[in-house]
């Protein structure tokens, strides 16, 4: 036996390590579970909030926050009938800065294709808050239509 | 020997009967309301005596308890076989340190009638629960010691079961805090403050995206999971080359917190409560890493336990155990990377793999903690484990691939390997006003200090140089550990925190000090274990406050004194934040309390194991002595105790005065005609209770100026105080251009919120060329009591001032 001049620590028992690694694998993957959803956990999130009518001076945050992940997840398709909804809901919406959701309008317009409600949007949030709109559109997420629209550069 | 004679005989130390006649006078004269006050240069101050049978029963109910436990004391060491002459002297003599107590009232009535400083008179009428439990434990130390062969052997003990004990109890005390917070937040506002929220941001990026750009999360305000949905953040970011929004807070704590925080979206629940679970996990197991620790370097269960508790009960781990801070985060990760170490035999890879896996992930925390890396990695090669190719590839290699992860993330994110100084809040690591103010402050500081909160850090400090006496190595690199974060936090121009609660960047300090009160416990002499219950009943009962009130260590408050009848923590310690017009006197008042702590580490490195009441004795006065003087020399260059501005120091001088039985005597100390009115009235600025369309005015910063033209509505209210049964007048000076015979305002008085309204007053404009009031009594505590302010909205209104007077004592 080779003797060592560090202090010795007892001999392990218990759990075999098979079980122990079993254990934790299966912890894991419950812990790991709702974070593995991905972008469905938005939607997810947000459906929970529209169940409950969550803050109705706030409700077009979760009704974005669904369109959003459904265009994620649809290639940028969104109906119309969503867009218009999402659009009503915007002229009503009296909380603070609009900014921000009148670019998220654009880029959902965007990607669904609707070029002239896109820059609708744009001119919208534009003429809410100049600053955030040209600080926000730097975002690699207008990249595809950024001379397109016109947006600042990067 | 007959027990009768035995019991009788325990008693014919005159020094027994002197004792009770100390402890009987301290108890005589606690029952008193003291103010003191000042006009110019004259003083007086002023007891407010309960009938005289009060003081003199309970003195003399005192006097026989002590008497009581001298027979007991006698009849045990009798018991033990310890008998005759020597034995009676030696349980007389054991009482010799409560001759200390004579100090208190001398320390209250002596300096006012003499003109003296009045901070000893402060100083006792607050503090003297800590001498009289000194004094107790003293006296009993020197009767065990008068046995000396009955102390018991301590055991060494592993008991396999009682670290997941320590685990679990640690988690249900900070599951307790959460409940606490959670209660109290819901109650007054939401207590997330500074970097937290931002912190959460990144976790539902993590969580929802898989990526660290917070673009998307901006534009869908998805703070609003924990935040008002009125409020927009930006996790503190700033865009990257290539498009991205990303957060200057390092991703360590929000990819730990992100699964937790995923489980609140996935159900619909809080998310910043499923994430704070992370947060009581990981200080669980920082608690139990001391444990651990404690028990390998003292090779007992006892001081291994109480360092676990100090971690657990004392701020600021108490309160950080639920903030989104990497801080606790980083302590659990360094203490356990630390033990590992310690533990490991050469050549023990998996667990050096383990320390490298911990000391890699600290800098993703926070860079800072790349200090504790290096000090880790120097323990390391101090612990010769690099004598094994496969132990040292094991710790090295995780360290080596996450450091250059960490340089190709800061590359990408600022174009250096490691950040400027710029992205500090003030622009700069270092702090412009000086090294003393962060160095001294994050100790001693009344409203961000650590021992301000948590003075039990001293008593484990003195311990962690008992370890360095007795196991050089592990004192010195628990002492290095500790060192290291003190130095980086203290030298940094924000060393208080921002305004979080006081002593944020201590944290990951708090397991290598803990480590400490095992140490101390161990080796340190009786007296060592007379200082850790003392301080560690002041920890505990600050504990215990900041859980009532934690809004309170919010925001730089020094509201600490608010408990006590005189705001000596307010006056007496520096208050860099909140002081922050006077410097020189911060920093010379910190050197005072400094140069105290510093005497107390030494003090607590001498002593031994031997009976010796009457050295016992000596260090007990020179302890009271030396506290009284700091006191004394802070009064005179601080503020002083009688600078009251602390509003709530007043209501609670008046619950103690509704609480005082009448009929008893006055006593007057002091010049004739001074009166300590600003006691009894607590001032209400207007401007802090605005609301509506009233505006501040532009001359003065107290008064408030309503429009006229305005709807009828109220303007002034939201004191919500909580005032104890007696007679007050509230008073308000206002003003206004009209002086006719129509009403143009009213006051009220309302409580519970605004839910009853006590009384109400008409105001016309003839009424407001002199102050008007409202006169008023309560028979029983009114909660949440509002002085309110009212217009009719036919003229304008200028208020002026408010205030309430407590009429009566």
């Amino acid at each position: 036996m080779r003797l060592s001049s560090l202090q010795p620590t007892p001999q392990r028992q218990g759990l075999p390590p098979w079980l122990i690694t079993v254990v934790v694998v299966v912890a894991a993957v419950i812990l790991l579970w709702p974070t593995l959803q991905g972008r469905e956990l938005r939607r997810m999130a947000a459906q929970h909030r529209v169940e409950a009518n969550w803050r109705p001076d706030y409700r077009l945050l979760p009704r974005l926050g669904l369109a959003h992940q459904k265009s994620v997840a649809q290639g940028g398709e969104l109906s119309r009938e969503q867009r218009d909804g999402l659009w009503a809901e915007l002229e009503a919406y009296r909380g603070s800065y609009p900014v921000f959701f009148w670019l998220e309008l654009a880029w959902l317009e965007a990607r669904a294709g609707d070029d002239q409600r896109a820059r609708q949007a744009l001119k919208r949030a534009q003429a809410d808050n100049p600053r955030l709109y040209k600080d926000m559109t730097r975002t690699r997420l207008w990249d595809p239509w950024r001379e397109r629209y016109g947006l600042p550069p990067r | 020997m007959s027990a009768a004679t035995s019991k009788s005989g325990g008693l014919s130390h005159p020094v027994v009967w002197v004792a009770g006649l100390a402890w009987g006078l301290l108890a005589a004269t606690r029952w008193a309301v003291v103010m003191a006050a000042q006009e110019g240069s004259h003083s007086a101050v002023i007891w407010h005596w309960p009938p005289w049978w009060l003081p003199v029963s309970v003195g003399l109910a005192v006097w026989l308890v002590q008497i009581l436990t001298a027979c007991w004391q006698h009849n045990w060491l009798a018991r033990q076989g310890l008998e005759g002459p020597r034995t009676r002297r030696m349980a007389g003599l054991a009482w010799l340190p409560s001759l200390a107590l004579f100090l208190v009232p001398m320390a209250e009535f002596l300096p006012p009638l003499y003109g003296g400083s009045l901070a000893s008179l402060a100083l006792a009428r607050e503090a003297w629960p800590l001498a009289a439990l000194a004094v107790a434990g003293a006296v009993f130390i020197q009767t065990r010691l008068a046995a000396p062969e009955l102390i018991r052997k301590r055991e060494e003990q592993q008991r396999r079961w009682l670290a997941p004990v320590v685990f679990i109890l640690a988690l249900a005390l900070f599951a307790g805090v959460g409940a606490r917070l959670t209660q109290v937040s819901n109650q007054v506002g939401k207590f997330m403050g500074g970097d937290e929220p931002q912190y959460l941001f990144n976790a539902h990026s993590l969580a929802v995206d898989h990526d660290l750009d917070l673009a998307e999360e901006i534009f869908l305000r998805e703070n609003s999971y924990y935040l008002d949905p009125a409020k927009v953040i930006g996790g503190h970011g700033g865009w990257t080359k290539d498009g991205r929004w990303i957060s200057k807070h390092r991703p360590g704590l929000p990819a730990l917190m992100a699964p937790f925080y995923a489980w609140g979206l996935y159900l619909g629940q809080g998310p910043r409560k499923t994430a704070t679970v992370c947060l009581w996990l990981l200080a669980a197991w920082m608690v139990t890493e001391v444990f651990w620790l404690g028990r390998l370097f003292t090779r007992r269960e006892g001081p291994a336990l109480l360092g676990a508790a100090g971690a657990a009960l004392a701020m600021p781990g108490l309160i950080y155990s639920n903030l989104a801070f990497p801080e606790i985060a980083a302590a659990a990760f360094a203490v356990s990377a630390f033990r590992l170490m310690r533990s490991a035999e050469q050549g023990q890879w998996g667990l050096l793999f383990l320390a490298g896996l911990f000391t890699a992930y600290l800098p993703w925390f926070h860079e800072r903690f790349a200090v504790l890396c290096l000090v880790l990695g120097a323990y390391f090669l101090a612990r010769m484990h690099w004598r094994s190719l496969k132990g040292l590839a094991a710790f090295a290699l995780p360290c080596l691939v996450s450091a250059w992860l960490l340089v190709t993330y800061f590359m990408w994110l600022y174009g250096k390997p490691f950040p400027g100084q710029e992205i500090h809040a003030q622009g700069a690591y270092l702090n412009p006003r000086g090294f003393w103010e962060g160095l001294s402050g994050i100790w001693v500081d009344a409203g961000e200090g650590m021992l301000t909160y948590g003075a039990i850090w001293l008593a484990a400090l003195a311990g962690l140089f008992w370890l360095v006496r007795r196991r050089f190595s592990d004192g010195f690199w628990c002492l290095a550990m500790a060192g290291a974060v003190y130095v980086v936090a203290g030298l940094f121009a924000d060393w208080f925190g921002g305004i979080n609660p006081p002593s944020r960047y201590l944290v990951a300090a708090v397991p290598f000090l803990a480590v400490g009160l095992a140490a101390g416990a161990h080796w340190g002499p009786p007296r060592y274990m007379l200082f850790v219950v003392v301080l560690g009943a002041l920890s505990l009962a600050a504990s215990f406050w900041v859980m009532h009130y934690p809004s309170a260590v919010y925001g730089h408050k020094v509201v600490l004194g608010s408990g006590l009848q005189f705001p000596l923590i307010d006056n007496l310690l520096p208050a860099f934040i909140f002081n922050y017009k006077v410097p020189k006197v911060n920093a010379d008042l910190a050197r005072i309390w400094m140069l105290l702590a510093f005497v107390a580490l030494v003090a607590m490195n001498l002593g031994n194991q031997r009976f010796g009441p009457g050295r016992s004795l000596v260090g007990m006065l020179l302890a009271l002595l030396l506290v009284a003087g700091a006191g004394v020399a802070a009064d005179r260059i601080g503020a002083g105790v009688l600078n009251y501005r602390n509003p709530a120091q007043r209501v609670v001088l008046w619950n103690r005065l509704s609480d005082l039985p009448r009929g008893g005597a006055v006593w007057r100390v002091g010049t004739d005609g001074v009166e300590p009115k600003a006691l009894m009235e607590l001032p209400l600025p207007p401007a802090r209770y605005q609301h509506g369309a009233a505006k501040t005015a532009p001359d003065d910063p107290q008064a408030l100026d309503i429009s006229a033209g305005g709807k009828p509505g109220l303007f002034v209210w939201g004191q919500y105080l909580a005032l104890p049964p007696g007679r007050y007048r509230a008073t308000a000076v206002l003003s206004s251009p009209y002086a006719g015979p129509e009403q143009v305002g009213w006051l009220d008085l309302s409580e519970n919120k605004g839910q009853s309204t006590l009384m109400s007053r008409k105001l016309t404009g003839e009424e407001l060329s002199q102050p008007v009031g409202l006169e008023f009594e309560l028979k029983r505590w009114a909660t949440n009591l509002e002085f309110r302010v009212g217009s009719t909205g036919l003229a304008p209104l200028r208020v002026r001032a408010m205030n309430i007077t407590r009429l009566e004592p």
